[in-house]
């Protein structure tokens, strides 16, 4: 029977070592020189590139790289640990960047310095506010005035309505209520 | 003094990775303990599993120095998300993952732009049938010396995708099992099949002259 070449070779790199070929396999290999010569250079390369693994390092080195790596996990487990714990504002001071540090004393101190401006200009702005208020009252008053200027009734008529049934005595505080007195 | 990260034998170098655990405590209690903070019981994973991952990196970047930074980064890693580790599979399979997303991330980000830096190849290779076959009498390269050979091996390996070399290196190199390779990738033992044939036709043109 013919051997399928193709699918010959795809069989055979199921099975990349030559103990693991099934006997239909290894039949088909002896009766077949081009799927011998393939299974042949396969192994070939296989063998070679297998002598790299005589190509490792020395104990010192796997060693050094254990031990980073342990000095490593201790520091991230002891970092974990100082985040997990309380710590005071001195401490977080004192570990912050040295620009942050910078930063805050200059807020600090420029929020100072406006408290002070601040303070400095309270009577001028007391003053004003008082002025305003005397301005407001003296507005209102005048208001009233005027108000009660409008509202002020006839002089002679008032006198006549109170002299037809007032005592003279209430007359003349009438007098004096509507202003004529004065 | 050196350390082997695989026996000569397939079947061995296979078990040598399925079965880290050299006695003592069993990877998945130390992964309880270590889930609890105990960092002498990641250690001790890291101690078992580290030449493994370090070799599976160092043949992916074919740099020292990278394959010692990224392991170190592969562990930390490791540690720090442990507690999401539910113990699906091995423990080993699981920083295998690990490692292979952070190698093949950090291979494509460095393209072109690396060196190659190479361990020298142990005297143990001179006794091994592909080496013996190579520098017999009659193969034209008897008097290749053993670093150019290393030389074009590692050449070879980076001419291949970041996931063919990641098969090849996994399965040739270090003797882990298709469907091991599968749950490490993500994918299906037949799709690892299919880039370890693709993956190797592309070797032998590239290692042609070893190959005749
Ligand atoms: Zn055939």
């Amino acid at each position: 029977m013919k051997c399928r070449c193709a699918k010959t070779k795809k069989r055979l790199m199921a099975h990349p070592r030559d103990t693991d070929l099934p006997d239909d396999l290894r039949a088909t290999l002896e009766s077949c020189p081009e799927c011998r010569a393939f299974w042949s250079r396969m192994q070939r390369i296989s063998g070679l590139i297998a002598l790299k693994r005589y190509e490792y390092p020395d104990l010192a080195t796997l060693d050094r790289c254990r031990r980073d790596v342990h000095q490593r996990i201790l520091d991230l487990q002891a970092k974990a640990q100082a985040q997990a714990e309380p710590v005071s504002w001195s401490a977080v001071w004192g570990t912050t960047l040295p620009a942050f540090r910078f930063s805050m004393a200059a807020l600090f101190v420029a929020l100072l310095g406006l408290h002070i401006f601040s303070a400095s200009h309270l009577p001028v702005l007391h003053t004003s506010e008082r002025s305003m208020a005397e301005h407001l009252q003296r507005a209102e008053q005048a208001q009233a005035d005027q108000l009660a200027q409008d509202e002020r009734p006839n002089p002679e008529f008032t006198i006549m309505m109170l002299s037809n049934w007032t005592p003279r005595v209430q007359q003349d505080s009438a007098v004096q209520f509507i202003g004529l007195g004065q | 003094m050196a350390v082997c990260f695989m026996s000569e034998n397939d079947k061995e170098r296979s078990a040598d990775v399925q079965a880290p655990e050299e006695g003592g405590e069993k990877d998945s209690v130390l992964v309880k303990r270590a889930q609890g903070g105990d960092v002498a019981a990641y250690n001790e994973l890291m101690r078992r599993h580290q030449g493994k991952i370090y070799g599976l990196i160092y043949n992916m970047t074919g740099n020292q120095q990278d394959a010692e930074d990224l392991v170190q980064e592969v562990f930390l890693k490791g540690f720090k998300v442990l507690k999401r580790f539910k113990g699906k599979s091995s423990f080993y399979t699981w920083i295998y993952r690990i490692a292979i997303n952070r190698t093949i991330n950090f291979v494509k980000k460095r393209r072109n732009r690396f060196a190659i830096s190479l361990h020298d190849m142990d005297a143990a290779v001179e006794a091994d049938p592909a080496y013996v076959e190579l520098s017999s009498k009659e193969s034209p390269f008897r008097d290749a010396s053993l670093s150019e050979l290393q030389q074009k091996l590692n050449a070879a390996l980076q001419t291949l995708s970041e996931k063919h070399r990641a098969v090849v290196v996994l399965h040739d190199i270090q003797g882990v099992p298709h469907e091991e390779i599968g749950k490490m990738l993500g994918c299906s033992s037949g799709t690892v099949r299919s880039r370890l044939f693709y993956a190797r036709q592309q070797l032998q043109a590239e290692l042609a002259e070893f190959t005749p």
